[in-house]
């Protein structure tokens, strides 16, 4: 096990080292020249040519890209992402300060589909084709089909402006992250639920569960501790893979509920072309995303004892 | 609930039929049967003669697509239309299941020690007491280390072992009865012979009463008191000396097709599913069939504890 996880993280060292170089060629291949945008801040004023050029060698411009690539790496492997053309402040702090608001947001969501998608999936299963199954069967291909911007927007109407319970935006308790998101986990969790008890359904036709029920066990036992254990190791990998999804995700609903999270980072970055903002942010999803594979390779290893224990492939 | 007393299961007019788009498949059809306690009685038959269904109906276990017709009788107790906590009880400690293909039949994600405890949830007693028992099991089954197997993988450990676990989780609860469902199917000659000797040993385990569902001749000849032979979804013979003694026509020519007894096929196939003869099943393939066999069902005929549903015995 050890050394599948040792293997593991080490094939994700090309993997976060083609992060890296697109991350960089982002800045290389986007129109415009740096010097020229950092000077200019966004159109308000106009440099000469020799302020231009003169930048162009103070940013390192002028020297071959791999060498401008292994500087820019070495700088981020320090922390030093570089300065925002349109604010001036390092980016790597401004990650610093909004990244844990979209963990945060991140974890609430994870949460809820994690509990609500297989409770529901759970169900499902047990009660196949009675009230219940039919019920989070129909609400799960609604939620689907509804787009999440749409969903958010409903609920300001419903939570915020109506009822007056929950803030429209901004960050606070727990409160002002539940709309977020559950705009964000709905989608998700409709899926995890569908595929929770499709697994559960499979497991539960194979030999094994046939064989478990006559030992006399009731629905419970059936369900939860025979079929679960072997059905949830699908489900965990698309959990895993929406986790890292959400940090893409989180762009609507950082935006709708203005949350400074960075999301809406990326957002504003884009409309500046700030580029220095817009590398450092696809660098630091990229390795968010990498490292959650990575967990969830592991988790998965963690719940079959079949590879735990070395018995199989 | 259920009563102390070990009583024979009753057949009556049973049949279990599957909805499929070809049509009605008549897996089980019209069967009559006794299986007395206090023997080993084999449900004999080629696959898909419908053998595995019957034991899934008897323990209660068919899908909820089945149609499911006549009664199965334990006592008084009709399990068709019985109470589903009476089934739970009834499955474990009235009749323990030793299913086919082991390796299938053991949840790959949970040790051997918990599918133990979990057989013996409706006994009474603490964890501590079941997990005494459990060992107690193993070892006799013949596993010497029982604390280890207890902690394995059901993937740890051999076809045969795991064949012997399943055997001891089928007793766990001390059942009335134990059914077995093709116990030797794809294992291989030695280890079908400590099959034999582990059903053989059931016994000491105070089973009442046991169903060996095979097509394993050798197994039912050396381990069943009485056999029935099933063909098409129907027990055309029953009896203590229906191996040695065939009668039905179909008995005798399946012996004869035997390698050892110069291994003569069959003409024709097997009833179709969905076949809707009115008359004997065997009809089609029968060297002896005369005009009524096609019509008519052959009446069930008794003579000194054996039965036959052929014309030839009317």
């Amino acid at each position: 096990m050890l050394r599948y996880s040792l293997q593991k993280i080490l094939s994700l060292i090309p993997v976060l080292a083609g992060i890296s170089l697109i991350a960089f060629l982002l800045g290389v291949v986007s129109p415009g020249d740096p010097a020229e945008i950092a000077l200019s801040r966004g159109g308000m004023s106009e440099a000469t040519r020799e302020q231009v050029s003169a930048m162009r060698r103070e940013m390192g411009l002028d020297l071959p890209l791999p060498v401008q690539y292994a500087r820019w790496l070495g700088n981020a492997l320090k922390g030093d992402l570089g300065k925002s053309f349109s604010t001036g402040e390092p980016v790597g702090q401004a990650l610093a300060r909004r990244l844990p608001v979209t963990l945060r947001l991140a974890a609430y969501a994870m949460l809820l589909t994690c509990f609500f998608g297989i409770l529901f999936g759970i169900l499902s299963a047990a009660y196949k084709d009675r009230t219940v199954d039919l019920c989070i069967r129909g609400a799960a291909s609604v939620i689907l089909s509804l787009p999440g911007f749409w969903l958010a927007i409903l609920m300001i109407l419903i939570f915020a402006e109506n009822l007056r319970w929950l803030p429209t935006s901004g960050v606070g308790g727990a409160k002002s992250m539940l709309m977020p998101a559950v705009t964000l986990s709905v989608a998700t969790m409709a899926t995890a639920a569908r595929l929770t008890r499709s697994a559960l359904l499979t497991e539960m036709g194979k030999q094994y569960c046939l064989a478990a029920n006559a030992r006399g066990i009731g629905k419970y036992r059936l369900v939860v501790r025979n079929a679960l254990p072997n059905a949830i190791v699908p489900v965990v990998t698309l959990l895993g893979n929406y986790f890292g999804g959400i940090l893409g995700g989180s762009v609507i609903a950082e935006t709708i509920f203005a949350l400074p999270g960075i999301g809406s980072y990326a957002v504003q970055a884009i409309y500046m072309r700030d580029y220095p903002a817009l590398q450092g942010y696809v660098l630091i999803t990229g390795l968010i995303y990498v490292i959650i594979t990575l967990v969830i390779d592991i988790l998965s290893l963690v719940l079959n004892p079949k590879i735990r224990l070395g018995g199989g492939a | 609930m259920l009563d102390a007393e070990i009583h024979d299961i009753v057949l009556k007019k049973l049949s279990v039929h599957f909805a499929a788009f070809s049509g009605l498949i008549r897996a089980v059809d019209g069967v009559d049967a006794v299986f007395s306690k206090g023997h080993i009685t084999g449900i004999l038959g080629e696959s898909g003669c419908g053998k595995s269904v019957l034991g899934l109906g008897i323990l209660g276990l068919l899908p909820s697509y089945a149609r499911v017709g006549g009664e199965i009788l334990y006592g008084d107790t009709n399990m068709l239309k019985a109470d589903p906590r009476w089934l739970r009880i009834f499955r474990g400690r009235g009749i323990g299941l030793i299913p086919q293909n082991p390796s299938e039949s053991l949840n790959s994600a949970r040790r051997i020690g918990a599918h133990l405890d979990e057989a013996m949830l409706n006994l009474s007693g603490s964890g501590r007491e079941r997990k005494a028992r459990a060992e107690a099991l193993l070892r006799s089954f013949g596993f010497e280390e029982p604390s280890r197997i207890m902690r394995a993988y059901p993937f740890e450990l051999s076809g045969g072992m795991q064949q012997r676990v399943l055997c001891a989780i089928g007793v766990a609860c001390s059942p009335q009865w134990v059914l077995a469902d093709e116990p030797t199917k794809g294992l291989d000659f030695d280890l079908r012979g400590q099959v034999c000797d582990t059903l053989l040993s059931l016994r000491q385990h105070g089973v009442g009463g046991m169903l060996v569902i095979t097509h394993d001749l050798a197994l039912a000849e050396n381990v069943c008191d009485t056999v029935a032979i099933m063909y098409g979804g129907e027990i055309l013979e029953t009896g203590r000396e229906t191996i040695r003694n065939p009668r039905h026509p179909y008995t005798k020519d399946f012996l004869e097709a035997l390698p050892k007894n110069g291994m003569r096929p069959i003409p024709g196939m097997p009833p179709e599913i969905g076949d809707k003869t009115a008359g004997c099943k065997y009809a089609p393939r029968c060297k002896y069939r005369k005009n009524c066999c096609d019509y008519e069902k052959p009446p069930s005929v008794e003579t000194e504890g054996s039965t036959v549903r052929c014309f030839l015995y009317a």
